[in-house]
């Protein structure tokens, strides 16, 4: 089993200011540390309070935090301002973890314009070389050549715990910029037209990761909001 | 509980449509049966398989059911390449059963002229043995925020919290000296959320209702056999008008419909916007749809670029979404609507060019009638709890008029002249209630 290595979110930046019609911006920079060698997907949101009472919720932001990149920016907006003008906040926070990765080769088109479908390799015994552990299976890859780029789609089914799984999905290993990050309402997964620089070969690595709790870091009850 | 046997008993209206290079479009109705209640939301997806294998899913959208309408449109746009083998498609859905609602009567805040209001918090008692109820099922009440402020820019939102995000959602309404609004289903999707804001007069006092709602199990419907793939259609290529055509310029007396959209991508600020202007960021597009009373064609403009007429002996009352359906390829490429919700956006502009308001109540857009003193905005406050609730959304506004004008269309330089000061005598805001870019 492996180690538990203790994460720890810490809030490095704030800002709060709010204008005369009552609008107020705040913006709270985060960094983990503790950050896994595969990287950690980050969910967030910030809570503002105003004597005791939750007055406004931000959305949540969602991010693979990695060792060299470790910040998460949240921010939260709208209109407060008398008996609501928030006096502390609180960040909620769910670390989800490595479990399990795919890599996938796909046929490639040779000419432009042209796609190629591949579904998943079978082993020996006759199961996909695309299944992951949790249940999670990529089903099929298509590759489309548009002008030398391809245009790569993909169909993904989750297993039964697919509400509390994300995916990473990585094309070709030194792509940085293809790094996506998805989170799914359902069970079925559909990644369109992903554009990923012409190659000879092309390796889809889909990472799974799996949410652990909610937790929230103390409330901090010293809220400074700028009058702007 | 009955309302878990619900279920897929048909599914009709298929239609495939092979775009250029190698997308392709599949939309079904399907038809609900064991509905027992008198309305249910359903959460529901498209799957697309080549042969058996899982090829496409479309993004899950809510949608509402009644007994008396027990179906609902899917759609899916993937890419095919040129589309060998034999297709299939199954919804895959699931549904929300309700529970008892909450009430609330928090106290007002007082009417004051300062620009941000008056605000209160409402807070549900957390004494042990208090009466007041304040969960819906899963979801359970935070607090109400309330905004007074001289005149009618009043607000309340809610903030939610639920100890099963993934599958919970909720309603809420409010109402005030007989006022009433009421918000479109939302899903919790994390433990804490605000609502989005319900614009409403507060006046003596409010009354807020939350109906909290649990998601089942997903399941799916049997697998259906993909239709034939077709061309999509065009209109471009219908006669332009059999009486006129001799003449490129077509004189007609009706209504023109200004139509202006927006793929709102960011929203600066809350304040007083209306698409296409300076506050929300997106790409936009201003097209034209006029009316001709007597023969009760529709013609659309897009000015300089194309003229597209749909005869009402050919599309009878659907003219309007078979014009405005030409121009679906600019809708996708040139504002970049998403294929699977261009016919909500057709449906919602036919709904409210024709003035139609049980399909505009149905449609996929909050629309808001202007009063003739707003200056063709709305206060972005009143409706979206922050700037990013407003942004992704494709905003539409429209400006028109009752009285028949003297209209003027020139097919050759897709052109029309009329007299525009007469054209605010019905204006509206709307915005999808789905998020695009999600």
């Amino acid at each position: 089993m492996a180690k538990k290595i203790e994460q720890d979110l810490i809030i490095r930046e704030k800002t709060f200011n709010i204008d005369e019609a009552g609008y107020i911006n705040g913006g709270i920079t985060c960094e983990l540390h503790g950050t896994r060698d595969s990287g950690t997907v980050t969910l967030a949101f910030i809570e503002l309070r105003s004597n005791g009472k939750v007055c406004l919720i931000s959305d949540v932001t969602k991010r693979l935090l990695t060792k060299a990149d470790n910040q998460v920016y949240l921010s939260v907006s709208g209109q407060l301002d008398g008996k609501a003008l928030p006096d502390s906040y609180q960040i909620h926070y769910c670390l989800s973890r490595h479990i399990d990765s795919v890599r996938a080769e796909p046929k490639l088109p040779s000419n432009m314009g042209s796609s190629q479908f591949t579904i998943p390799p079978k082993t020996l015994l006759g199961r996909s070389k695309w299944n992951s552990s949790g249940g999670n299976k990529v089903k099929s890859l298509i590759v489309h050549n548009r002008d030398g780029e391809f245009y790569v789609s993909g169909a993904i089914e989750l297993g039964s715990n697919w509400e509390r799984t994300h995916v990473v999905v990585r094309y070709n290993m030194d792509d940085y910029s293809s790094y996506l990050f998805e989170n799914y309402k359902s069970p079925f997964i559909f990644l369109s037209d992903q554009i990923v620089e012409g190659s000879e070969t092309l390796f889809c690595d889909f990472s799974f990761f799996k949410a652990e709790k909610w937790h929230k870091l103390p409330l901090i009850t010293e809220l400074v909001i700028d009058r702007v | 509980m009955g309302k878990k046997e619900l279920n897929v008993v048909s599914n009709q209206n298929a239609r495939l449509v092979a775009h250029s290079g190698g997308y392709f479009d599949l939309s079904a109705e399907f038809l609900f049966g064991g509905l027992q209640e008198s309305s249910v939301i359903i959460e529901h997806q498209l799957l697309v398989f080549a042969d058996e294998i899982l090829l496409a899913a479309s993004e899950p959208i809510c949608s509402s059911l009644t007994s008396e309408h027990a179906s609902t449109w899917v759609s899916a746009y993937f890419f095919w390449g040129k589309g060998k083998g034999p297709m299939n498609y199954q919804l895959s859905f699931r549904l929300y059963t309700e529970h008892e609602e909450c009430r609330f009567s928090p106290a007002l805040p007082p009417e004051i002229s300062r620009k941000s209001g008056a605000f209160s918090i409402f807070e549900p008692s957390k004494k042990l043995f208090s009466s007041e109820k304040s969960s819906s099922g899963p979801i359970k009440l935070e607090s109400i925020v309330i905004r007074n402020v001289a005149g009618e820019d009043d607000s309340v939102f809610i903030n939610l919290s639920s100890k099963d995000p993934g599958n919970s959602g909720f309603l809420i309404s409010c109402e005030s000296n007989n006022a009433q609004t009421e918000s479109d289903f939302q899903m919790m999707e994390k433990p804490m959320k605000s609502s989005y804001s319900l614009g409403l007069h507060l006046h003596d006092e409010l009354d807020v209702k939350l109906k909290g709602f649990s998601a089942l199990s997903w399941e799916q419907s049997s697998k259906f056999s993909c239709p034939q793939a077709t061309p999509p259609e065009t209109f471009d290529d219908e006669p332009l008008c059999e009486n006129e055509s001799q003449d490129d310029v077509v004189r007609i007396s009706g209504t023109v419909a200004v139509i202006s959209l927006q793929h709102v991508e960011e929203v600066d600020d809350l304040g007083f916007v209306t698409p296409a202007s300076g506050i929300m960021r997106g790409p936009t597009k201003t097209l034209y749809l006029a009316f001709d009373s007597d023969s009760e064609d529709y013609w659309l403009i897009e000015e300089g670029k194309r003229t597209v007429h749909a005869a009402a002996k050919n599309y009878d009352w659907e003219a309007p979404s078979k014009a405005l359906a030409a121009i679906t390829s600019s809708l996708i490429v040139g504002l970049g609507v998403e294929s699977k919700n261009v016919i909500k956006l057709i449906s919602y502009l036919q709904a409210n060019i024709t003035d139609e308001a049980e399909d505009i109540e149905d449609s996929a857009y909050t629309h808001k009638y202007l009063s003739a003193d707003a200056g063709g905005e709305i206060n972005l406050s009143l409706h979206f709890s922050d700037t990013s609730d407003a942004a992704k959304r494709i905003w539409v506004s429209t400006a028109q008029n009752s009285d028949y004008i003297d209209i003027e269309i020139d097919a050759a330089t897709n052109t029309i002249s009329f007299d525009d000061e007469l054209i605010s005598q019905r204006e509206a805001i709307a915005w999808s209630s789905y998020k695009t870019m999600d």
